[in-house]
């Protein structure tokens, strides 16, 4: 038996950088998002919920907000829907298992401003690869949309977005479906399961726990969502892309004019913490159920 | 009309052949066990049967109809796997009643239906138990009952008892049997433990190397095996083989000398090659201090209570079972005094065929 003394020793190395990377830096964001404040010097000027208020009437705020959650819900819708889809595909014993897997999954390894590149590409107006298929294919309509306007960019962005993810939560599901044993699906092949009902009465339930976890980083992901959309916007980035995360570091950080705002950042940040965090209690508890033993 | 036959089945895992041209057909009500050495190709028949497994050539006919072609579901057979195969997030009840779900059968039916197999099945109190609350045993009967509810015009069972402890495993043998006879229904069944494989069928069929050996009634392919493999492979103790020094056909039978002894036989019931090898089972012993035709020298000693296992060397180095009755008084190192009694006589010739098949 080691004693509790002994117990604490060892775990303080870890609770300290804790304490000190994660739990003062986020008790220090809820502080500072109740000042106006630039982030620089010490004049700070306390007033309390001035920043929420502000963010209440600020409308890039909600246009941000608007957009975290359709990314966070439609691209999410998305992502999943593809991930099923090709999950049942793959297992459904087609050949090159491997293959597909490593294709589904290649966007992850890359850059994601190399990706947000090929992407900018492929959706230039005049010779992008989208548009000249489209016209090679006779819809002379559809070629000429131009995929980045202000009307149509988010969502574009998006389905680049959601070709990226779908990928990483493939092999999330995949590997979950990999560890129910085989002769379940032959029972069920015996049965006269057909392969939506080995999805949805064998599969689904099995990886239960696994889609819980994939559903909690896709929200973290979400909600916090930056490099992407930034990237897509390239230098400048136009607000039809703005999420929240981009917001805050364009408010805290990114604009000079009048000044870095980082006390307004932070009330964001808070935002943002709030929302992902009541989304994976929500998320967590419609999902909660026995642990399973195979 | 016959339950179900195979014909020149052949199926070929790349390189691997693993079942060869395969002929067999069952009647039907038959118990047939499918039994052999691991990797034989017993579970690779059971499961080309199924459906699992596609053949490389070669028919199979479920109740006349070929099915070689059809998937799994169209074939109108169950199987109980080895790891039972119970979905672990279902109730016993909607394990049970699962094919019937998908079906779309009414509720009521499937309540009837899996509390009718239940009860046959003794699960009845535990229908809303997930499989995790539920014993090795009870567990094994979900998964039977699984299978009655369909009402399969075979029932498959890979290895159903494997997984269960040696006392289970002899009730739950008794409890198939008992089914079988409830039910009717043909079953074919696949062990590597010729126990059950004696116990429970009505016809074994002995593979090896993904050939058939041989089929036959458990005390014919006991007293009668085609070959030295089917010899060793029933019969526990098994039987031991040991090399013939000589023999001589006389008028109405067949004297062989081995090991410094001699034993007349009856006369062969096939022509066969060259005697080569005596095959003998530890019962084939008797104790004789009159006047003994071996002595050999026990190594090990068993005691079973109602028989004593002796493992013995004799003076040429060749080791020998031997099963006598009752609780025999010996000592490791004592020679003891037998006579052998081949009470079905197995004569190897030199391409390892029995002669007195």
């Amino acid at each position: 038996m080691i004693g509790k003394r002994l117990i604490g020793l060892f775990v303080a190395p870890a609770m300290i950088v804790y304490l000190c990377f994660f739990l003062i830096p986020t008790g220090f964001t809820f502080y500072s998002s109740l000042f106006e404040w630039s982030g620089f010097g010490s004049e700070a000027k306390f007033i309390g919920l001035g920043n929420y208020r502000r963010l209440w009437n600020d409308p890039t705020f909600w246009l941000s907000f608007r957009n975290t959650l359709a990314l966070l819900f439609v691209g999410g819708f998305f992502v999943f829907f593809l991930a099923f889809l090709y999950t049942i595909l793959i297992n459904s014993g087609i050949w090159g298992k491997k293959l597909f897997r490593l294709v589904f999954f290649l966007p992850n390894v890359v850059s994601v401003v190399a990706l947000s590149a090929m992407w900018a590409y492929i959706y230039n107006p005049r010779y992008g690869l989208l548009n000249t298929s489209l016209k090679s294919l006779g819809f002379e309509g559809a070629g000429k949309t131009l995929w980045t306007s202000p009307d149509n960019i988010f969502w574009a962005m998006l389905a680049a977005l959601v070709w990226v993810f779908t990928g990483f939560f493939l092999i999330l599901l995949l590997a979950g479906v990999d560890k129910i044993p085989a002769d379940m699906y032959e029972a069920a092949d015996l049965e006269g399961a057909n392969l939506w009902h080995k999805f949805w009465y064998i599969t689904v339930p099995m990886i239960w726990d696994v889609m819980t976890i994939s559903f909690v980083i896709w929200i973290i992901n979400a909600v916090k969502m930056f490099e992407f959309p930034f990237a897509f916007g390239f230098l400048q980035v136009p607000q039809q892309l703005y999420t929240l995360g981009i917001y805050l570091y364009i408010m805290g950080f990114g604009q000079r004019d009048p000044i870095y705002q980082l006390g307004y950042a932070t009330a964001i940040g808070v935002v943002m913490l709030v929302l992902a965090f009541s989304l994976i209690v929500l998320v967590r508890r419609l999902m909660r159920r026995d642990q399973l033993e195979f | 009309m016959t339950a179900f036959e195979a014909i020149s089945l052949d199926k070929h895992y790349g390189d691997f052949h693993a079942l060869r041209d395969i002929n067999l057909s069952v009647e039907p009500g038959e118990f047939i066990v499918l039994v052999g050495p691991s990797g034989c190709g017993k579970s690779t028949l059971m499961r080309t049967i199924a459906g699992l497994e596609k053949v490389t050539s070669g028919d199979l006919k479920i109740d006349g109809r070929s099915v070689t072609g059809l998937l799994p579901k169209e074939r109108d057979v169950a199987m109980v796997f080895q790891s039972y195969a119970l979905y672990p997030h279902m109730t016993v009840a909607e394990n049970i009643g699962f094919g019937m779900k998908i079906a779309k059968r009414p509720k009521d039916e499937i309540r009837e239906k899996v509390l009718a197999a239940a009860k046959v099945l003794k699960i009845d109190d535990y229908l809303s138990r997930r499989p995790k609350a539920l014993s090795g045993g009870q567990r094994q009967r979900v998964a039977i009952g699984r299978a009655i509810v369909r009402d399969p015009k075979i029932f498959l069972f890979d290895e159903p008892l494997s997984n269960l402890d040696a006392a289970l495993r002899v009730e739950m043998r008794v409890e198939l049997a008992r089914l079988h006879n409830q039910l009717d229904a043909t079953m074919i069944y696949v062990t590597h433990d010729q126990v059950e494989a004696m116990t429970l069928a009505d016809r074994i069929v002995v593979m090896n190397a993904g050939v058939i050996e041989q089929v036959g009634s458990p005390l014919d392919l006991f007293n009668h095996p085609r070959n030295k493999f089917v010899a060793g492979f029933l019969g526990q103790p098994p039987a031991i083989f040991m090399r013939l020094d000589g023999h001589e056909r006389t008028g109405d039978g067949l004297t062989v000398q081995f090991s410094g002894t001699s034993v007349d036989l009856p006369a062969p019931s096939r022509q066969g090659g060259m005697p080569f090898e005596i095959g003998l089972r530890p019962d084939f012993f008797e104790l004789d201090s009159q006047s003994p035709s071996l002595s050999p020298t026990v190594e090990v000693i068993e005691q079973l209570g109602d028989t004593t296992l002796l493992y013995t060397r004799l003076p040429d180095g060749q080791q020998a079972t031997v099963q006598l009755a009752g609780q025999v008084k010996a000592k490791v190192g004592d020679q003891v005094p037998l006579r052998v009694n081949c009470k079905s006589p197995m004569i190897f010739d030199d391409g390892g065929e029995n002669i007195y098949r």
